[in-house]
Formats: C-alpha cells, sequence, structure tokens
C-alpha cells in the first residue's frame, strides 16, 4: 500500500490495515455518506444504475485479477457472469436451493468453469490466450443457449426468483442496492488483500516477466490457474446478482461485446489498479447513459432529424474513449494518482504531519 | 507545442459539446413539465438490429407529429415521445425502463426485441404500466400482465399465408400434404415461429421435411438449400433476417430450385431495398402483411397518411411496414388516452401517474373492441383477460416488377387452441 511521505507502518497491525491514515478515513466516511444518501434519497431508476455499476464492478474487479495482476487476457468475462447467472437460477429455481447458498454456490461453479478454460493459458498467452478466451465466450454462450436448453430454457430464457432475507423477499431496487453493495465491499476488501498476497505477488510477477518468475520457483501453472478460478468466482456472483435482480436471466445479455467492454472498463480506468476498475466502470456506465439520455432528448426536440441524431451516440461514446486513450493511456487511475500527490504536497514539498 | 494546444482545444470543445447536450437534455426535461402525455419509446435506432427496427420509432414520431400539429393534441394536450436507443442490449433496455417508470413519468410506453419485452413484462406487471410491442408470447400471454400486443404472433402471419397457399396454390396442382421445410433464425422470434408452425402442420398433418435454424448473418445458404433438396420439400415456410432471407432465396434461385416460399416475419421482405437485393429470387414470396401498405390507396387511414406524406416530405419515398408498425402503435395508445380522457379528463389521467397507467389499461381493455384505425390494421380487440392484438393478415405477394401485390382482405389462420395461449406452454416448447 502507498502511504503518504512521513507515515511509517511501525508494527504488524499498522502493516496489514485497510484503512491506514487520515486520507483512507475521510475517504471511507465520503462513500459511506454517498451510499447512505442513494438508499434514502435515489429514485429507482438511479438505485437501477447504481445496482448495475455495481454488478458490473464486482465482475470488472474478477477481470482485473486475472488481466491487470496475472497479465491473462480474457474475451470471454460475459459468459462466465452468464455461468454464474444461470446456475444461481438453476439452483434455486429449479432445485430449491436458497439463494445464499446458490450466490456462493454459483460462484463456485463459475470458478471451476474458470479453471477449464483457463487451461490453454498454461501453454499459450498474449493474443493467443485472447482468442482462447474468445473461443470459450463462444463455447459457453452456445451450450448455454443451445445445448443445454432442457436447463437453461434457451433464449426463452430463465426465471430467477427474488431471495429472502428473514422473511423479507428482496425484491426493490433499494434492497437490491443495500445486497449488492454489501457484496461490493466484502469483493473490494478481497481484492485489496490478494494484491498484497504472496498469491497477488506471484501474480505481477507473472504478469511482468513470466520466465524470470518460474526462474525463482513460481508454480506457473498453478497461479495462473488459480487467477482463473479468482476471475470467475467475482464473475460467477456478479452473474447471480444480476439474474436475481432482474428475476430474469437471458442469453442476450452476456454477449461478445459486453466482454469486450469488461476489457474496456480496466483499460480505461487503469490496468492492476483496483480504484482503476471504479473509475473506468463508473466513466463508462455513466457516460452510455449520459448519451443515451442527451441523444433521446435531442430527439424528441428535432423528431425530424431522429436519423442524424441517433449515430452521434456512438460517435461521441467512441470519440470520447479515443481521445482518453491518446491523452491518458495509463488509465484514470494514474490521473488520480497524480491528483493525490499534488495535494498531498501542496504547497510544501512534502509533509510529515501524522502516521 | 502546437499539437499539443490543438489537442487541448480540442478537448474542451468536447467537453462544451457534452455539457451542452447535458444542458439540452435539461431544457427539454423543462419543456415537458408542459400539459402533456408522456409515452416512452424503447429503440434501436443504432446498434446490430437497426436497420430493421429504427423505422418503428420513425413511424412512432411521424404519429406523434400527426397528432401534435396536425389535430393540435389529444383534446388539445401535446403528446411528448421519449425515445431511448438501446442498441439490442437488455442492460440498456432495463435502464431506460427504469427511467421511464421514475424519472419521466410516463404513462405507457413500447418496447422492442424479444428478449427484453419478455423480460420486462414481470417487471411492468410488478410496477403496473402498460407497454406494447409485437405479439411475444412470453409477454402477451402472462396472465395478469400489463404487456398489450400490435399485430399477430410471428407464426400466425406465415399460417395465415400458408392456409391461403394451400387453398389456392397447392390443391389446384396436388391432393397429397406437401412436404414442408422450415427454416427459422436461431434466436427467440425465430422460434415463435418455428414452435408455431410445428404445432399448425401436426393439427393438419402435414409433414416437416427440414426444421433448421439459421444464425443471424448467414454468408452461405448452400447447407440448408441442400438438405430442402435431398428433402423435395414443396414448399418452403421461413423466419429469418432480411440478410439470411436474401441469401436463402437467392441460392434457392441460383440452383433452380422452383419451391414455393412463405416469409413469416414478412417486415423483413417489406423493404424496397431488401426486395430489390433479393432480386428474381424473391419473386412469388408470400407473405402475411400486418398493416395497410401506402400503395393501398383506397384505405381511408392511408389516403390521410399519404396526404401527410406529401405535405412533409414531398417526393421522398413512402416508408414500409415496420414504420407502420410503429405509427400504428402510437394510433392505439393515443386513440385509448383520447377515450380515456373522455371519462376522466387531463387530471385524472396525469395527477396520480399510477392511477393514470391503470385507467389506460383499463381503456385499453374495456373500450377498444374491434378498433381498426380506420382501416390501417385488422380489427384489435383487447379484453382484460386477453391483450393479444389480433391474427388476421393481408395476405401479400412478391410481384415480379418488386412491388407487394395483396391478395386478400384481413385473413386469420385457424385460432390458437387453448393451451397455446399460455406462457407455460411456450416455455416447455422453447426448452424442447
Amino acid at each position: 500500500m502507498y502511504l503518504p511521505c512521513g507515515v511509517f507502518n511501525q508494527d504488524y497491525q499498522q502493516e496489514i490495515s485497510v484503512l491506514r491514515h487520515r486520507e483512507h478515513w475521510v475517504l471511507a466516511a465520503f462513500i459511506a455518506l454517498v451510499l447512505v444518501s442513494i438508499v434514502v434519497l435515489a429514485n429507482n431508476y438511479i438505485l437501477s444504475l447504481a445496482n448495475l455499476i455495481g454488478i458490473t464492478l464486482i465482475s470488472a474487479m474478477g477481470l482485473q485479477i486475472l488481466t491487470g495482476f496475472a497479465g491473462q487476457l480474457s474475451i470471454a468475462q460475459a459468459a462466465f457472469m452468464a455461468i454464474g447467472a444461470y446456475a444461481s437460477a438453476v439452483l434455486t429455481d429449479d432445485y430449491g436451493f436458497s439463494y445464499w447458498l446458490a450466490l456462493p454456490g454459483a460462484a463456485l461453479i463459475t470458478g471451476c468453469a474458470g479453471i477449464l478454460f483457463g487451461w490453454p493459458s498454461l501453454r499459450i498467452k498474449g493474443f493467443y490466450l485472447i482468442m482462447a478466451t474468445f473461443a470459450a465466450q463462444i463455447i459457453i454462450m452456445y451450450f448455454i443457449s443451445k445445448v443445454f436448453i432442457g436447463l437453461t430454457g434457451g433464449t426463452g430464457g430463465h426465471m430467477a426468483s427474488p431471495p429472502d432475507f428473514f422473511g423479507h423477499s428482496i425484491e426493490t431496487d433499494r434492497d437490491w442496492f443495500i445486497l449488492i453493495m454489501s457484496i461490493l465491499i466484502l469483493c473490494n476488501f478481497f481484492l485489496v488483500n490478494i494484491k498484497r498476497t504472496k498469491m497477488g505477488r506471484a501474480f505481477v510477477a507473472i504478469r511482468d516477466n513470466d520466465l524470470a518468475a518460474e526462474v525463482t520457483g513460481l508454480n506457473l501453472a498453478a497461479y495462473k490457474l488459480a487467477a482463473f478460478f479468482l476471475c470467475c468466482v467475482y464473475a460467477g456472483a456478479a452473474g447471480s446478482l444480476y439474474a436475481h435482480w432482474h428475476q430474469v436471466v437471458f442469453p442476450e445479455a452476456f454477449t461478445l461485446d459486453k466482454s469486450m467492454f469488461y476489457l474496456g472498463y480496466l483499460i480505461v480506468g487503469g490496468l492492476g489498479s483496483i480504484p482503476g476498475v471504479y473509475f473506468g466502470v463508473i466513466l463508462i456506465i455513466l457516460l452510455q447513459e449520459f448519451l443515451v439520455v442527451a441523444i433521446g432528448s435531442l430527439g424528441s426536440m428535432y423528431p425530424n432529424a431522429t436519423n442524424f441524431i441517433a449515430p452521434a451516440q456512438n460517435i461521441i461514446f467512441g470519440l470520447v474513449i479515443v481521445l482518453f486513450l491518446i491523452f491518458e493511456p495509463r488509465g484514470l487511475a494514474h490521473r488520480w494518482e497524480i491528483f493525490k500527490t499534488y495535494y498531498r504536497t501542496w504547497p510544501f514539498p512534502y509533509v510529515a504531519t501524522h502516521k | 507545442m502546437k499539437t499539443k494546444h490543438f489537442s487541448r482545444n480540442l478537448v474542451k470543445v468536447l467537453l462544451w459539446g457534452l455539457a451542452l447536450g447535458l444542458v439540452l437534455s435539461f431544457s427539454t426535461t423543462a419543456v415537458a413539465e408542459e400539459k402533456v402525455f408522456k409515452i416512452g419509446s424503447l429503440c434501436d435506432q443504432t446498434g446490430p438490429m437497426s436497420a430493421a427496427t429504427a423505422p418503428f420509432l420513425q413511424g412512432q414520431r411521424a404519429y406523434q407529429r400527426y397528432v401534435n400539429e396536425e389535430l393540435g393534441g389529444i383534446e388539445g394536450v401535446k403528446v411528448e415521445l421519449i425515445a431511448a436507443d438501446c442498441q439490442y442490449q437488455v442492460d440498456k433496455e432495463i435502464a431506460a425502463f427504469k427511467k421511464f417508470v421514475d424519472v419521466d413519468k410516463v404513462l405507457f410506453f413500447f418496447n422492442l426485441n424479444s428478449s427484453g419485452t419478455a423480460a420486462m413484462a414481470p417487471m411492468a406487471k410488478r410496477i403496473g404500466i402498460g407497454h406494447m410491442y409485437l405479439d411475444e408470447p412470453l409477454a402477451v400471454f402472462l396472465e395478469g400482465g400489463w404487456y398489450f400486443g400490435i399485430v399477430p404472433i410471428w407464426g400466425e402471419t406465415g399460417g395465415a399465408a400458408f392456409e391461403w397457399w394451400l387453398e389456392n396454390v397447392w390443391r389446384k396442382k396436388e391432393q397429397r400434404a406437401p412436404n414442408v421445410g422450415l427454416l427459422t433464425i436461431d434466436n427467440q422470434a425465430g422460434y415463435s415461429v418455428a414452435i408455431y408452425f410445428r404445432e399448425y402442420l401436426k393439427n393438419k398433418k402435414i409433414p416437416i421435411v427440414v426444421d433448421m435454424h439459421t444464425p443471424p448473418q448467414l454468408a452461405d445458404a448452400s447447407t440448408y438449400v441442400d438438405a430442402l433438396r435431398k428433402a423435395e420439400a414443396d414448399v418452403l415456410v421461413t423466419g429469418t433476417t432480411p440478410g439470411a432471407d436474401v441469401v436463402i432465396y437467392k441460392t434457392l434461385h441460383a440452383l433452380g430450385l422452383s419451391m414455393d416460399r412463405i416469409q413469416s416475419i414478412p417486415f423483413f421482405l417489406a423493404s424496397a431495398g431488401l426486395r430489390k437485393a433479393v432480386g428474381q429470387g424473391g419473386v412469388g414470396t408470400l407473405m402475411g402483411n400486418v398493416t395497410s401498405g401506402a400503395h393501398e390507396a383506397d384505405v381511408p387511414a392511408i389516403k390521410l397518411f399519404n396526404e401527410l406524406w406529401e405535405k412533409w416530405y414531398p417526393g421522398q419515398a413512402k416508408p414500409e411496414m415496420p414504420f407502420f408498425i410503429g405509427w400504428n402503435e402510437m394510433d392505439v395508445v393515443c386513440e385509448a388516452l383520447r377515450r380515456a380522457m373522455k371519462k376522466v379528463g387531463y387530471e385524472g389521467l396525469t395527477k396520480d401517474i399510477k392511477k393514470g397507467r391503470k385507467i389506460l389499461k383499463e381503456t385499453l381493455e374495456n373500450d377498444m373492441r374491434g378498433y381498426t384505425g380506420q382501416g390501417m390494421f385488422a380489427p384489435i380487440t383487447y379484453t382484460p383477460t386477453d391483450h393479444k392484438a389480433n391474427s388476421q393478415v393481408k395476405v401479400t405477394r412478391f410481384a415480379p416488377d418488386g412491388s407487394l401485390e395483396v391478395l386478400t382482405d384481413w385473413l386469420a389462420p385457424p385460432p390458437l387452441k387453448d393451451y397455446q395461449r399460455d406462457v407455460k406452454w411456450w416455455r416447455d416448447q422453447l426448452k424442447k
């Protein structure tokens, strides 16, 4: 963990604490305030957007482990989410499992699928691995929509009943917001800890130079498969939340372009950075939503120009992403680091006021 | 240095553009606070299906213009159509749906795409907001649902055309049952057609000799055409994408395979561009047209429409079926609003939006018996327990000159059996 100048860890408790110094506590309090404000003040539309962002964040965190930390490229994240979504829907609605068992169950099932589809990563890497995960996306969605239709309902979709929490059915967007944010916080906590464990450091070593990592005695196969497993556990949990939040699951929700977007979230936010996941997901989802609303409003103002206005949504979105990549290729997380550094040292070279 | 300066300016221009968009969107919202009826429209203006589906919104917008500019609104109240381009993504549709409900507070909304419609029908039922799209079985047969169909189920369209073909073409040359080849797109719309036809032909004891699903993007139809040839199919029923239709029909034509053809998702061929693309390969194809077309000048609604079109867009090519489906959706909802307003007034519909939505739904269920939009579509009758629009179509043939030749007045296939009016039956069929 990066610490401000002048702050030193003097015991193990300080070393392992997640909220280590004042800025961390201020940020945590601010986030808590925002979350509570959303619960109290937001309408279903805002809550629904926040829920979508929360679920996307959980899945993107998984991909950050695999791609950002371990350097294994994947474009099958949406398909892995689909496994979790369908597993959870089938476990609850067809086999009568409680959602609170189905959620971790779906995550584990997806994790196991991740090991299976991560197997090629032991032999191939880079663009070849992208092609292997592309195949995974196709195969998984084919099996879901064509082969296991007795189980999944095929293109007709599968119902996913809302969970029950001590007699209270979790159905409203507000209920879901609380549940999704709770799980997001847990996932974030695990992610922070994964990054600084021996395993996390091994992932980074493999990403930076796999040959050197192997020479130092790391078991590449085990760590690569572990990265796939963890990535898919996150994707499975996100898929499960997605299915039961909508109360129905369809193959169309897990297309290849969705998987591509997951990689895009990390590139825009910052590969290998935990805040980067948040920046990338929030920026892209809000930008897309803003464009839908703004272009829709322009269409209402000028109904006769609808045909000309509609493509602007894609053009502006593409332009923003391209410009962003040109001017900040290291992602928003890097910009955030610059911002923090500036204010930490302003107006002096550095401050040493607190531990 | 200059490049950096230019780049900064470019970013500034972009940010100002975005800010302007934001301001405009808020200003539109402010205008919308006037006395208006708000209706939402989920649409695909861009995205993979937009070529086939964008005209729906154009039709809705044209009707909005007709009501607001020519009629002065519904009893003086303007209609505001709030559109959201969802690019064929269920996530975007659901987000826009929630915005319609909570932020825009629309009275009613139009869906787009089968999966999104089926996903949203239970949500709309829970919230209590009416919505409309094509007759999607998983939504229209949802018990206690708030969904209303506007056209027959895809399948019934082909079924009506098949009935006409059987009596007027096949029986005149053969007495045996024809061998049917069935090619449907590998998605929910295609499965609806396949499920309908399997049951329909089983009841008529007509064999299906080829039953295959085609991918949305079909580059080579030789596998399917070869299967049809080997199975000696007499008639081909398709329910595929426009592109797949073009490839299949052109391949059949190129290989000299002469078999009669029935198109069961008719708006794919109801496009002059696609008819031109398929050329002679498509001539003779039958389909069930769900609306009157711009060339049917004797229909009162079409006469009015043609006058408006000439006034608005002189000399421009007239729109085709998907456009008219959008037009019809708006027509039915605006007519229901007019009738509801007579009962409860503007305040009654808009003061308490939840109550207004319920009144609109009940008006559609109870007061829209036999409504035809002045001949634009077959009579629509909704009831509290049946939100299916109708099952009648005009059987239409692709003429050698590339035009569409209307062969019949409104014609229906055999009515659906009771078990077919059940979501569970459709779900079970989808699992087979």
